[in-house]
């Protein structure tokens, strides 16, 4: 069934070429006309779901199965660099900066070989209204539990 | 990423790779990369890639031509670079400005780069305007030169002139990579000249040797395109058809080995530039993408570098704290290749200091090679960089022409992939101590007046420059 669809595609597009080729012998191209646009395509939004957890954070999930990744962010609202008490500037990103220095249970060094082995890469950024941490690893089905713990 | 050539049959290749390699003994069968694709030559040589993805509405459309500054002849150098200009000033057929219109003015986007092995150009657009797409390309593989005149040619001249002093003589450090290629190989060696070319080189070249550049390399049988993202595959081999099909083929390529990089003796040398902060730089001769030995040396690179727990940059910026960042790399051209160490001392470290501390952590390295957990590490760094690659449609399409271009498969992702995750620690030891202990050039930049900082500043040769051309230090 599937290979006869695909067969009868595949003439489709012979004979789309061939109809193709006998108009080019008939008049040769014109170059200068400039294609025109086809009609324009509906936007695919990615669905997602919204969840209020019990210790306050929101979290939203949106799947996609293309590749062996997950990623995934977390917005500190208030934690950006607007918020940041007079006298002491750029207290933002260095908070920022100390989250590979280590946490309570782990020293940064055993943080940083934890993350590589579960393939992660982790980048922090903070902007005017909140803090960014953003993780991207590959997707090992028992791991993502630990690396949410660790987070 | 890498490897060996295979033979693949053209028409309607659809192909799922699932990868079941397993990590941490942790279950893995569900993952897999999604990324079909098919592909077909034109009579007149073009190659076609199709991959489809209807993810978002847009296509990424990446011309590939297996052209770059190995192609080009000493005297004058710069050419595959300049075309990287000139086919944005409009061809036969499309008036200037209107290729920018017709992608970055309906909300796209277009550019394109140019490396030592190829040149590539690309624009993503929303998917209902990919026919004007392919008509663009089309114009330019076809009539570019209809359009040449020695105008258009000075001022984009004076554009890359402009780049080259922005990027290269006005940057700090920036002379580097054209020192090594200088030193590494030797006179009228392809990979010898930098991909800018010299600015006497671009002054010299004339309209006439600027179009043979073009008529001999820009033609569809030195071409391969992709088409990557949301488009109907029947409609758009139709299009291929209408606007490719008639561009006439071109010459038959030569293409002529190119020796890998083979220093006789080691060489040291000194370098006066325009900066604050003297930096050491190592580069050993190794192998190119084409080689298995590539694989394990992109693993010793992330071994070495790139996390804190890395063995360089534990030992130098975590540890003696004698440099502020540190970075080891397997740096892999078509033909050849080099692993480079770069280091940025503190202030109060030595470049002779921080030798010495690079070639303690090499020596240990070469003597026990990696453990497992080093490797793992490295291995599950290099797969999540590989997989994020392959998010973009136009990053899938730079994977699969990649492939096709160098190994005639643009299925070469999966062997890559594989191959990459399969590298052992006798691997990596074994390339340690083959390439690590070969003749190396050690390259120190200096402040302008300060060659005293150099490592072993007495046994360093001075690279003097002039114009582009290193003059000096050449064996």
């Amino acid at each position: 069934m599937k290979s006869q669809r695909r067969v009868l595609a595949l003439a489709a597009a012979i004979v789309i070429s061939i109809a193709n080729l006998a108009a080019l012998a008939q008049q040769p191209l014109d170059r200068t006309k400039v294609p025109t646009p086809g009609a324009t395509p509906v936007l695919r939004v990615p669905t997602w779901t919204k969840t209020q957890l019990a210790n306050g954070a929101t979290l939203i999930v949106s799947e996609r199965h293309n590749l062996p990744l997950v990623s995934f962010a977390i917005s500190f609202v208030g934690g950006g660099n607007q918020f940041e008490p007079a006298g002491r500037r750029g207290v933002a990103s260095l908070a920022t900066s100390m989250l590979s220095e280590g946490t309570t249970t782990k020293t940064g060094d055993q943080l940083s070989d934890a993350m590589q082995l579960l393939g992660t890469g982790i980048g922090a950024g903070v902007s005017g209204e909140k803090a960014r941490l953003v993780l991207y690893r590959l997707r090992r089905t028992s791991t993502l539990r630990s690396l949410c713990l660790q987070t | 990423m890498t490897n060996k050539r295979r033979v693949l049959s053209a028409l309607a290749l659809v192909l799922t790779i699932s990868l079941t390699q397993p990590l941490l003994g942790q279950k893995t069968s569900s993952d897999s990369i999604k990324l079909p694709f098919q592909t077909y030559k034109l009579p007149n040589g073009l190659t076609v890639i199709f991959s489809e993805d209807h993810t978002t509405p847009t296509v990424a459309v990446n011309v590939w031509y297996h052209v770059g500054s190995k192609n080009e002849t000493p005297g004058r150098t710069g050419f595959a670079h300049l075309f990287e200009h000139v086919m944005f000033t409009g061809s036969g057929h499309v008036p200037y400005g209107l290729h920018d219109k017709l992608t970055e003015g309906i909300g796209g986007s277009n550019n394109g780069s140019t490396t030592n092995d190829r040149t590539n150009y690309y624009e993503t657009i929303p998917s209902n305007y990919l026919e004007s797409a392919l008509w663009l390309e089309a114009d330019r593989m076809g009539y570019l030169l209809d359009k040449l005149d020695i105008a258009k040619l000075n001022a984009q001249r004076d554009v890359v002139k402009n780049e080259r002093r922005q990027g290269v003589d006005n940057q700090p450090y920036g002379r580097v990579s054209e020192i090594f290629s200088a030193a590494m190989y030797p006179k009228d060696h392809p990979y010898s000249w930098p991909v800018i070319g010299s600015m006497t080189d671009l002054s010299a070249a004339s309209e006439e040797d600027v179009k043979a550049f073009f008529r001999l390399y820009y033609a569809p049988n030195n071409a391969t395109i992709a088409v990557v993202g949301d488009f109907d595959p029947a409609q758009t081999k139709a299009w291929i058809q209408k606007y490719f099909a008639d561009l006439p083929k071109g010459q038959t390529l030569q293409r002529p080995s190119v020796p890998l990089g083979k220093l006789a003796a080691s060489k040291r040398l000194v370098y006066e530039d325009r900066v604050q902060v003297p930096r050491l730089y190592i580069q050993w001769p190794t192998v190119g993408l084409k080689h298995d030995d590539d694989y394990a040396l992109s693993v010793m690179g992330s071994i070495l570098s790139g996390s804190r727990t890395a063995r360089l940059t534990k030992a130098l910026v975590y540890d003696s704290q004698k440099a502020s960042n540190v970075f080891g790399f397997q740096n892999s051209a078509e033909d050849v290749g080099v692993f480079q160490v770069t280091v940025v001392p503190r202030p109060e470290a030595t470049l002779t200091d921080l030798e010495v501390a690079v070639d303690q952590v090499l020596q240990k390295f070469i003597a026990e090679g990696p453990t497992a957990e080093e490797l793992q590490k490295a291995k599950s760094g290099l797969e999540l960089n590989f997989l994020r690659g392959l998010e973009s449609n136009l990053g899938k399409a730079n994977q699969l022409i990649s492939g096709a271009v160098f190994h005639g498969n643009p299925g070469q992702f999966s062997t890559d992939y594989q191959k990459t995750l399969a590298v052992t620690a006798a691997d990596v030891k074994r390339v340690a101590s083959q390439y690590l202990t070969r003749s190396r050039i050690v390259l120190s930049v200096v402040p302008k007046g300060k060659k005293d900082q150099a490592s072993k500043a007495t046994e360093s040769e001075a690279v003097s420059v002039l114009d582009g051309k290193r003059r000096g230090g050449r064996s």
